[in-house]
């Protein structure tokens, strides 16, 4: 990128909003150029795709070529043919250009008027220039590429850049049919060239053209994930938020408060701000899930870890609710990382406990099911109605009051993680057995 | 402040007893519950409303707070029933406004905002009667549960006070020195009808005389003496707070 004709400070200010929003940077650059004549480019490093991408992409190119069964004789057929149809540029891209004007949906996008239409033949200009120099190297990719990247910016229909490289071929075509004065297989060989480079150029414009559609569209998505999460996360952190501003408020205004009704309310607000603290801990859990560092551990002893970390001793419910942990396995380590394993299977005992509402059973089978060691927590609790069953994976599902819908979203994506398979089988009214089904590992 | 009797229904058991603790300070008498169906219970194990407040979560187990004030509306009608959501801008607690809460107020809660809020709720009273000695006690009475009232021995006297304050609740006792409570009744109904009125008497057989009367002109409550002073605060706290 580079940025002509102003002070440091500006050039600055113009490269950091670059980075985030390029148009605002040229409004900025516009507005600052003092009269001068700012230039403002990208240098071939678009953000469209990281070297490493593009080397690889060059890859794909070879392949495209092999496909269209490209040779070097047509890079050769399509140089020597330049001279010949060179002169006739400046009309097939007026004619170019005059289409589009022609066409609503096409126009409409080019929201720059007669400038932003002469800036166009002049790149149109240099990109029919390049092709009949017959260097198809990377640089002349990365051009192509670049098409299509700014069709999805622009909001062209993709159906455009067919139809109008579809004149350009005629234009082409019909300019080197009329001025061959040569073999007539010569010139079927030379046309056969043109429309292979064309076909060529379509196909990266098209690649391109996904790329960024995908780019943009999973942006999109990820912002409309933003605004659920963050409406869920709202009603749960209001819930202490709630707690701790009530609390404050008698401890402010509450006359002749025992000592013992304030350290009530301040252990209150400490518990209210643990509880905001989960909240952020599970969705920063959620957002980044490191790849599992992985060691030999015990099930038998991850799983009484899970239950003394996730069901404590002293809770009122501990009478009434009745845990088995049963192992039927001589060796019963696996690869794991334990820290993500006991969040995963911490979820899956809390859910456990809320479906027997806490006073109901709860096996854990330590066993092998399908030949692969199995971790399998059974309750005799409500159960997962039918419909539900498929969704209670998915981010932001809960049928809780209270949640956000992250719990089994999180344990699925850590056992994802450790390429184990997580099976869900459920009857309402009579309970539900989640099994966690291990990968076979020799090196176990 | 008038002293409320509110109930509070909300799944986190720290706020059932922060506001608990907060309005038992400000002389309320408060119960909560966890559960909305055990809350339910509570209220159908009485032979009548005990509250005058509830203030109730939206999201709970089993049952959401618009559904629950539907099955309190069913033992107390009238009660001023304040839905504390976290998540107000959902549409369904959107709704829950024509489902007849009175207010709904967003979570964290704003304190100082329900206090005014309730404080808002107390009547004020007048009572005309001759016998200086019920009144003096009625007086009391009021007193001690925060109602602000105002006396008067006569009907002109209490024509005039009407005019300067703004009462929720008129008391008028039938017989007085210079005219009958029926008739003083009809005519605060017919020129102030945004007044609630009660008639107080010791003698029930004149009072059939006046049942032809329509509907609107006679008064929302009448009481036998011997009063019951509890009963009568309810009824008072019913009628100024009905379609406020």
């Amino acid at each position: 990128m580079a940025i002509d004709g102003f002070s440091f400070p500006m050039r600055k200010a113009i490269r950091f909003v670059l980075k985030t929003d390029p148009k605002k940077a040229k409004v900025l650059a516009e507005k600052h150029c003092n009269g001068t004549h700012p230039t403002l480019y990208f240098n071939t490093k678009s953000n469209l795709m990281s070297t490493k991408a593009k080397e690889s992409y060059f890859d794909r190119y070879g392949q495209l070529q092999a496909y269209v069964g490209w040779s070097p004789e047509d890079a050769t057929r399509i140089a020597a043919v330049k001279q010949l149809v060179s002169p006739s540029f400046p009309e097939m891209i007026d004619d170019f250009y005059a289409t589009i004007k022609r066409t609503d949906d096409a126009v409409k996008v080019l929201t720059g008027g007669d400038t932003q239409i002469n800036r166009l033949k002049q790149s149109l200009t240099s990109w029919i220039n390049q092709l009949f120099d017959g260097n198809f190297d990377e640089m002349y990719v990365d051009q192509r590429l670049r098409v299509g990247h700014r069709h999805v910016e622009i909001g062209l229909d993709q159906v455009y850049t067919n139809v109008a490289l579809s004149r350009l071929r005629s234009s082409i075509n019909q300019t080197i049919i009329a001025k061959w004065s040569g073999d007539q297989i010569e010139l079927a060989e030379t046309i056969t060239s043109v429309n292979r480079i064309l076909d060529l150029d379509l196909a990266v414009i098209e690649d391109a053209y996904q790329i960024a559609h995908t780019k943009r569209q999973k942006q999109e998505e990820r912002y409309a994930t933003i605004g659920k999460v963050s409406g869920g996360i709202a009603h749960e952190i209001r819930n202490p938020l709630n707690i701790m501003k009530t609390s404050i408020y008698y401890l402010k205004n509450a006359k002749d408060i025992s000592d013992e009704k304030r350290d009530k309310h301040i252990s209150r607000i400490e518990a209210a701000i643990d509880d905001s603290n989960l909240i952020v801990t599970a969705l920063s859990e959620f957002a980044r899930l490191p790849e599992p560092n992985l060691t030999t551990i015990s099930m038998e002893k991850l799983i009484q870890e899970t239950i003394a970390k996730n069901v404590l001793p002293g809770e009122p419910f501990k009478n009434q609710m009745r845990f088995s942990v049963a192992c039927s396995l001589s060796d019963d380590h696996i690869l794991g990382e334990s820290a993500q394993l006991l969040i995963a299977f911490g979820n899956l005992i809390r859910n456990a406990c809320h479906a027997v509402n806490y006073e109901g059973e709860i096996d854990v089978m330590i066993g092998e099911r399908n030949g692969k060691k199995m971790i399998a927590i059974k309750d005799n609790g409500i159960g997962i109605e039918e419909d539900n069953i498929k969704r209670i994976l998915e981010p932001l599902f809960t049928t809780k009051p209270k949640g956000i819908g992250l719990g089994l979203a999180i344990t699925k994506a850590i056992f994802d993680a450790h390429r184990a398979e997580l099976t869900v089988d459920s009857k309402v009214g009579q309970g539900s057995e989640f099994a966690v089904l291990f990968p076979i590992r020799e090196d176990v | 402040m008038m002293q409320l009797r509110i109930l509070i229904v909300d799944d986190e058991l720290a706020i059932c007893e922060n506001l608990s603790d907060i309005l038992e300070d400000f002389g309320h008498d408060v119960h909560w519950e966890v559960d909305p169906e055990s809350a339910l219970s509570t209220i159908e194990r009485e032979n009548e409303c005990v509250f005058d407040v509830a203030i109730l979560d939206f999201k709970m187990p089993k049952m959401n707070g618009a559904d629950l004030l539907c099955k309190i509306r069913e033992k107390c009608p009238d009660i001023v029933a304040i839905l504390a959501s976290a998540f107000c801008d959902d549409l369904k607690v959107k709704d829950s406004l024509k489902n007849g809460f009175n207010q709904i107020m967003e979570k964290p809660l704003d304190v100082s905002n329900l206090l005014k809020l309730l404080e808002g709720l107390t009547p004020l009273v007048l009572c005309v009667d001759d016998d200086q000695e019920f009144c003096d006690s009625l007086f009391e009475i009021f007193q001690s549960k925060g109602i602000k009232a105002s006396f008067s021995n006569d009907i002109e006297n209490a024509k005039q006070i009407i005019q300067s304050s703004s009462f929720d609740v008129v008391l008028v006792d039938l017989k007085l020195p210079d005219g009958n409570g029926s008739d003083t009744i009809r005519e605060i109904n017919c020129q102030r009808p945004d007044i609630k009125t009660i008639l107080i008497t010791g003698y029930p057989d004149q009072l059939e005389q006046n049942s032809a009367d329509i509907p609107e002109l006679q008064p929302d409550a009448v009481f036998l003496k011997p009063i019951d002073p509890a009963h009568l605060m309810n009824v008072i706290f019913r009628l100024s707070n009905q379609s406020t």
